[in-house]
């Protein structure tokens, strides 16, 4: 569907609203669970009739956008376990760039083999270079791969 | 390996986020713990450069040379400050 406003999208039965969405084409395979989920969504939400539609802004009681309540709230979700340890990876005093490089250690956001499959790379060996018998993912690579461990 | 430059012996967490955070000698004051991350990161750094070399330049993974250049390493960076 394009260029559909949210009214269009449903009826009304008595005060009932029924969703009835019209696709341009068929869904792949893969898009059925995610239509399915979204299916699931719009079940949740119930519009209310008669009444106009509005923007609402979650993140802020009265629904009004402010920036203050966007920055306290990507604050609060980003507090918590974490803290402590991006506190002791930022005061370690190493180079720059090596810190980023154990920022994306400690994210998982290296490519190692693993990942690079995870996001959908074809044709690489993701078999862990030292040993090639476990999948190369990061706490293999750098802990647990019997080669490395030694150290 | 290296728990043995200080004696001790501890088990190691195998994700790297907890890893890290146990990266720690309870003895030791803060200020020696400081350095003591950066044996670690040391040591990250060098597995992951050996990973690179074994597989784009084909060459042989050796425990004992990553382990003498994460040393090297992590004396350069923590005589550096």
């Amino acid at each position: 569907m394009k260029d559909v406003k949210v009214g269009m999208t449903g009826l009304w039965y008595e005060n009932l609203w029924e969703w009835n969405l019209s696709w341009r084409r068929n869904w792949f395979k893969w898009e059925k669970p995610i239509v399915q989920d979204l299916y699931q969504e719009l079940e949740s939400c119930k519009p209310k009739k008669d009444l106009d539609d509005i923007w609402f802004w979650l993140g802020d009681r009265n629904g009004s956008y402010t920036v203050k309540s966007t920055y306290n709230k990507i604050r609060n979700d980003m507090r918590g376990d974490n803290d402590k340890l991006f506190f002791k990876l930022w005061t370690t005093k190493t180079l720059p760039y090596a810190q980023i490089f154990y920022w994306r250690v400690l994210l998982d956001k290296l490519p190692t083999a693993g990942n690079l499959v995870k996001v959908g790379i074809q044709g690489i060996n993701n078999m862990c270079v030292f040993c090639q018998n476990q999948e190369e993912t990061i706490s293999h690579l750098l802990f647990t791969c019997h080669k490395v461990s030694k150290i | 390996m290296c728990d043995s430059w200080v004696g001790v012996h501890s088990v190691h967490h195998y994700l790297p986020k907890d890893h890290f955070l146990s990266f720690e000698i309870p003895f030791l004051n803060s200020k020696c713990n400081l350095m003591w991350n950066v044996v670690w990161m040391g040591l990250v750094w060098n597995i992951w450069k050996a990973r690179n070399n074994v597989l784009f330049r084909n060459k042989i993974f050796y425990v004992e040379e990553v382990y003498v250049a994460a040393q090297i390493n992590t004396w350069n960076w923590i005589h550096r400050n």
